[in-house]
Order: structure tokens, then sequence, then C-alpha cells
């Protein structure tokens, strides 16, 4: 299970990432990272709700309540342009990260702990 | 969720009960609650028992705390909202109060005068009576407080949140007739020409204010998170700023009895006030500058009446209430010695 820490650092990048793909909401984005992190990062899902307005009012994302399938309100997600740009600024810095980390722990047998 | 079980549903309707008293807005509620109710559905298909389901799905959305404490990291302003009208809530309740033993029986017997004076002379009787009456509910207001602050408190804001936007209006109205009644408060005491209610009245306002004191002492100690759970615990914490407090409300107390013509009255209420905040302080560890700050209001009254008619008088209530002070502050150390002593020579 990967630290809290680096879940809570990754959660704007991973978010926004999910919504790429198109519209979503709360109970599926905690789904599709469940799924796509095959179980490694699970968000406790109440906590979802607060990054989420974060996002909403930095403009990277808008929200709309609607009638879902199963008659319900709704409120799905959608990433905005302005979201695009920040997901490719964050996918910058974590490829970098990737980078300087790959150099600096080469050395290490890694393997063999 | 029309296929969920009572168990579950009886969960579900709790778990929104609590939500409801958190700081979050409607939106947030139906948001995770629509939430809560996928995964519930998902789970039961899954053949998990109600139990099971219920377990995971409150595990997995979070604790309510939690995710409250989440959204406030987002919206720095909701502790200032909650904070701000438990304000308003303390200041309403309190002009409530004031209005019922203070403001309002004094409006109402200087309208019981005025009418007296234009017909049949009034019948003054009811009146000590009535401000009687009102003192001692007025004590059992404070007693209840005392020792059933916790829950009462729970009590009022549970129903000022059953109340809802009435609790605005409430207010509202309180403010209003208090304001009302304290602009029509002009010249009470020429109204008491035979000086039977005028005491009366002084012993129901002073009780009035120094339960305020009392009350806004022990909100300022929890403020500045001193340990008051229980006394010995709270003893052993004092400091010379509680202490300080603690010699202010005794000073005032003594204060306040000294207004009464009941001689050494001022004797009989600070002397065991005294005594016992002695023995506090003996559990504290800085025993000395306690004492000296505990003392520090009640020497400071005595100097600002040195040049008054009462200064000799003044002077020995000092030293017999600072006498009172040190016998406390002595008392379990000698009754420790004394202890000690019949044992080692038994």
């Amino acid at each position: 299970m990967l630290s809290k820490e680096l879940t809570a650092a990754s959660s704007v990048s991973i978010i926004l990432c999910t919504l790429i793909g198109g519209e979503s909401y709360g109970y599926e984005i905690i789904k599709k990272v469940k799924d796509a992190s095959q179980g490694r990062i699970l968000y406790s899902d109440g906590t979802l709700y607060p990054v989420l307005r974060k996002l909403e009012d930095k403009e990277l994302i808008l929200s709309e309540w609607r009638i879902a399938e199963n008659q319900k309100r709704r409120r799905y997600y959608t990433i905005t342009a302005k979201g695009i740009m920040q997901l490719k600024q964050e996918k910058l810095s974590w490829e970098f990260m990737n980078g300087l980390l790959n150099i600096l722990w080469a050395p290490l047998p890694l393997t063999s702990v | 969720m029309g296929t969920t079980s009572s168990y579950i549903s009886l969960k579900l309707a709790e778990w929104q009960s609590n939500l409801t008293r958190t700081s979050l807005t409607n939106e947030d509620r139906e948001e995770l609650t629509a939430h809560l109710e996928d995964m519930i559905t998902e789970l039961t298909e899954l053949g998990l028992s109600e139990e099971e389901v219920w377990s995971v799905a409150a595990k997995r959305i979070g604790s309510i705390s939690a995710i409250e404490a989440e959204f406030e990291k987002v919206n720095p302003d909701i502790p200032f909202r909650k904070n701000g009208l438990l304000m308003i809530y303390g200041a309403v309740i309190m002009l409530f109060l004031q209005s019922l033993f203070v403001v309002v029986p004094a409006f109402l017997f200087r309208v019981y005068h005025q009418q007296g004076a234009r017909a049949v002379p009034s019948n003054d009787n009811i009146w000590p009576v009535a401000f009687n009456i009102l003192t001692l509910s007025l004590i059992g207001i404070i007693l209840a407080f005392t020792f059933k602050g916790r829950s009462l408190a729970k009590t009022i804001s549970k129903l000022a949140f059953k109340l809802n936007i009435l609790t605005a209006f409430i207010s509202a109205a309180v403010v209003i007739v208090s304001g009302f009644f304290i602009i029509q408060l002009i010249s009470l005491g020429e109204l008491d020409t035979l000086h039977t209610t005028a005491p009366k009245f002084k012993t129901l306002t002073q009780i009035f204010y120094f339960g305020l004191i009392g009350l806004i002492g022990y909100f300022l100690l929890i403020g500045n998170n001193q340990p008051i759970r229980t006394l010995s615990v709270f003893n052993r914490k004092i400091n010379w700023k509680t202490s300080l407090l603690l010699g202010g409300v005794a000073c005032l107390a003594i204060i306040f009895s000294y207004t009464y013509a009941i001689s050494y009255l001022p004797l009989f209420i600070g002397c065991p006030l005294f005594a016992a905040l002695g023995w506090m302080i003996s559990f504290s560890e800085k025993k000395g500058i306690n004492l000296f700050c505990a003392q520090l209001p009640l020497i400071l009254f005595c100097i600002s009446e040195l040049s008054g008619r009462y200064a000799h008088m003044f002077g020995k209530y000092y030293l017999i209430t600072l006498c009172f002070l040190l016998t406390g502050a002595l008392y379990q150390r000698t009754r420790n010695y004394l202890i000690n002593l019949l044992g080692v020579s038994s």
C-alpha cells in the first residue's frame, strides 16, 4: 500500500486523469482509481469530495447536478480547459520526479530488498 | 435503494442524522449520501450480509469527523462561521436571561408603581417575594449548569438545530424585546419609596452578574486549555493567572456582600472562599506566587479604599481573609504532618 502522503500529493493529478476520458461522478472516480491501481490506492471515499470542491474552486473542473439512470440526483464532474493545462503541467512534474528518482536510486539493489 | 433492508435503512438514517449536525452544506450531504447508497447497492449485490455491508460501507466512506475536517481544510471559512454562530447564540441566550431576570422584572415594577400612583396605593409586598423567587430560580439555573452543563448545552444546541430558521426569528425577537425594555428602564430607584424591593432586586442582579463572571472565567480557562476535568487535576495546574482570576472572583463576592446591611457578612462569605482558595493553591507548583496573586485583587481593593471612611474596617477584613487564605494553604501540609506524627507514635 502506498503512503498517505504520496497518495495525497498525487490526488489532484489522479482525479484530473480520471476525468480526461469524459464526465464522471464521485463513486465512479473512486472505482476508476481503485481499478487502475489494482487496489493499491484506496481513498477514504468521503475525503474525495473536499478535493473535488478544491478543484472546482480553482476552475480545473466543473460540476452539474443531473438525474442519473437510477432516477436519483447525481453530481457529474467535467474537466475544464484550464484543468487540462494543469494536468499537462502535473504530468511534466511527475515525469521529471520519476526520472530524477530513477537516476538517484539506480545503484541501489532494490530487487534484493 | 429500493431493496435496502430495514437494518441498513436504519443505519443510513442514523448516519444521515449525524451528518446533518456537521457544517457541511446540503449539496455536500446529498452527494455523500448518494455515494454511500451506491456503495451499499454494490456490496449487497456481492452477497454480503447486512451487517457486513454496513460495516464495509461505513469504513470506506470514512468517519464523519474526518470528512468534516477535510471539508474545513478546503473551506477555512467554516470554523469562523461555526464560531460566529456560537457567539451569536451565546449573546442571544445572554440577552434572554438578562431580560428575564433583570430588565423585565424591573420594567414591570416600574409600570406597576406608575399605575399605583395614579389609582389605588399599590401592594408593595409582592415585589420582594417576586424578586426572591427569581433569585432562587437563578441559583437553580446556575446549579443546573454547574452540574449538568454539558448535557444542557447539548440539548440547547439540538433544539437550535431543530428549530432551524425559527431560531433566527426567536433570536431577533429576543434582541428587539430586550432592547425595548432596556430603553424603558429609567430611574427605577426613585419608585421604591419604602426601600423594601431594592435590596431584593440588588441580590437578584448581583447573583446574575456574579454567575456571569463565573461563566466567563470557566470558559476562559477552557479556552486556555486548562485541564479542569477534576478538581485535583485543576488544583495541580493552578498558575498565577488562574490564581489572580479566582482571587478576583472571591474579592468580588466580598465586595457584593458588603452592600448588604448584615454585620460581618463579607467575612462570612470571604473567609470560607479564601480558605478554599488557599487549600486549592496548596496543591499547585508555585504556591508562593499563586498565593500572592490570589490576595492581590483584595489588597488592591483595600488600597483603593484607604482614603475612605471604612479604611480601618477594610484593613481588618483583609487581614482576617488573608489568615484564612494561609490557613487553607497550610491545611493539607499540617494534616499530613499530624497523620505522620500520630502514625509514627502509635
